[in-house]
């Protein structure tokens, strides 16, 4: 188990600065935007919008511009952190089995003594870890970031935020094993991941701004995520952090089960 | 003692649609150097894959030093050196790293072994894997296969992609390792290759096992085609020779078919006028046809 973890850490480490360089460089972009921003009435502009426009900004509407967690939440947050995230979540998951049985280095791999559960669980350990570790050190830097800029940003929903965005990761990695343990390409356990996950972002932001679908936004994954919230009124709603952790569990366990049973 | 014992060994693909192999007995003694002979789509390599425990049976068990594939895989494993045809493995790191990752998985590796091993093969461990040749790649598996001395070797198309010297480097290795009591197990479609180094011989084909011989019996076959150029005619009679199974007249000459040794079939037709000789050997396809319909 140790012998797979290190690989995939050495493996994994380049591309891990990459994305993380990428969230620190885009938050750094909105920042710096921020104080700039605040010099504008927005809550004057946003009243000529249409107020479904104002409902797919989320519970605070246009008046999630005047702070910086509603700010970070609108512009970065909700969705490209979402992408960045699900994509380096659901690449790892999906290179575990679905990439490599199609790239056929699994036959190899499991001529080892090694079984299939130690495979999986170990590459497993080592995306929950680069994941916690990307959204902890993107939100720490946020939070240098803002003190450079003299912006004040509440450490707690930072923190807060920081727990629910890995319990978030954990949750697409949990759909992305389980995909990648049913379908026979990488790409196609990426693309269906990232489908879902924007697409539940988009269902969910519907259902804010149309009355009709109101009622389903609870439903979808991004429900549970809903960085505005924690943010900006620094909460973690426990019972949403189990649900995202049970959804990591039980896809982990199919995708194992599946897995030990599968020809590869 | 069997090392590999399989009992009705059965595998289908795609639900019942696709067959693998069908009943498959199999005995592999201790020590022994074992050749499995098929023509490709045979279900060699689908034995090896069920033995791997990469792929589970549709029916049939299998066992491997007396432990079942499927529920003690990993402590079989642990004593079993697997090297495939055609090798896949993560490509952007060095030969090193990737020999460091799969000695992690193996207790007791002899340093000094592997790089006797390294050496031999004259193999260069600082390149990235994409960057080596086929023939490369083979010497890095070969390598990896060997490296904590397993006691089952499973090989599979072992000599795909290495020069004839490497291959003559490799068949050394093999039978050095049978004097350790290394059991090896090697799937081929290249008769020569299980002419030379196996002790006995499984022939298969489609998906099923059609006798097993001792290598001695299987040399006795020795098929052979020759073609008789001659601008004479030689009676029919003048063939009926030991050996000789089969005459056919051709625009040129005459086309033999001849199995076992071809000294004494030649002395015999070269009594007569004849103005060139050509001896060549059937695809395995054409002696299965001959011999294993």
């Amino acid at each position: 188990m140790k012998n797979i973890v290190l690989f995939q850490i050495k493996k994994q480490y380049k591309s891990v600065l990459v994305y993380l360089a990428a969230l620190v460089g885009f938050a750094w972009m909105y920042i710096s935007l921020f104080p700039s921003m605040q010099k504008i009435d927005i809550e004057a502009m946003m009243s000529q919008l249409p107020k479904e426009f104002l409902g797919f900004l989320g519970e605070g509407g246009g008046s999630a511009y005047n702070t910086i967690e509603g700010f970070l939440s609108v512009e970065f947050f909700s969705f490209f952190f979402v992408l960045l995230i699900g994509f380096y979540v659901s690449s790892v998951a999906g290179a575990a089995i679905a990439g490599g049985i199609e790239r056929r280095t699994m036959d190899f791999e499991l001529s080892q003594p090694v079984s299939r559960t130690k495979k999986l669980l170990s590459e497993t350990f080592v995306a929950i870890i680069f994941s916690i570790l990307i959204v902890t050190a993107a939100n720490l830097m946020i939070k240098l970031l803002c003190v450079i800029y003299n912006i004040d940003i509440s450490s707690k929903g930072l923190f807060y935020f920081s727990i629910l965005a890995s319990l978030f990761s954990m949750a697409i990695y949990g759909i992305a094993i389980f995909l990648s343990s049913i379908v026979r390409s990488k790409m196609s356990v990426v693309g269906i991941t990232l489908f879902f996950t924007l697409g539940s972002y988009v269902f969910y932001s519907l259902s804010l701004a149309v009355e009709k679908i109101k009622d389903f936004g609870k439903f979808t994954l991004y429900y549970l995520y809903d960085p505005q919230k924690t943010l900006s009124r620094a909460e973690l709603n426990l019972d949403h952090c189990l649900i995202l952790l049970f959804i990591f569990i039980l896809g982990t366990i199919t995708a194992l089960i599946i897995f030990n049973k599968k020809d590869v | 003692m069997n090392v590999i014992e399989t009992k009705k060994l059965t595998k289908y693909y795609l639900g019942r649609k696709v067959l693998g192999i069908k009943n498959l007995d199999l005995e592999v003694k201790e020590g022994e150097i074992f050749g499995f002979i098929g023509p490709n789509g045979a279900g060699k390599s689908t034995t090896i894959r069920l033995l791997l425990d990469l792929i589970r049976p549709t029916s049939g068990d299998a066992k491997i030093f007396g432990k079942d594939v499927n529920k003690l895989t990993v402590s079989i494993k642990e004593e079993v050196g697997y090297l495939p045809g055609e090798i896949f493995l993560d490509d952007g790191i060095t030969g090193e790293e990737c020999l460091n990752y799969y000695k992690g998985f193996k207790k007791n590796i002899d340093h000094k072994y592997l790089n006797s091993l390294i050496n031999r093969f004259d193999f260069s461990v600082d390149k990235k894997v994409r960057d080596y040749s086929k023939g490369n790649r083979q010497k890095l598996a070969i390598i990896l296969a060997l490296m904590h001395k397993p006691k089952l070797l499973i090989l599979d198309e072992p000599t795909s992609g290495l020069d004839p010297l490497n291959q003559q480097e490799f068949f050394k290795v093999l039978k050095e390792t049978q004097k350790t009591g290394t059991t090896t197990f090697l799937s081929t479609h290249i008769l020569d290759e299980a002419n030379r180094i196996c002790d006995r011989v499984g022939i298969i084909k489609s998906g099923e096992l059609i006798s097993i011989e001792n290598i001695d019996d299987f040399r006795k076959k020795n098929i052979r085609d020759i073609d008789i150029t001659t601008s004479t005619t030689i009676p029919l009679s003048h063939f009926k020779i030991d050996g000789i199974t089969k005459v056919a007249r051709t625009t040129s000459g005459y086309h033999l078919s001849v199995a076992g040794p071809v000294t004494k079939i030649l002395e015999e037709i070269l009594k007569h006028d004849i103005s060139d000789i050509d001896i060549t050997k059937p695809t395995l396809e054409e002696i299965f046809i001959r011999f294993y319909r």
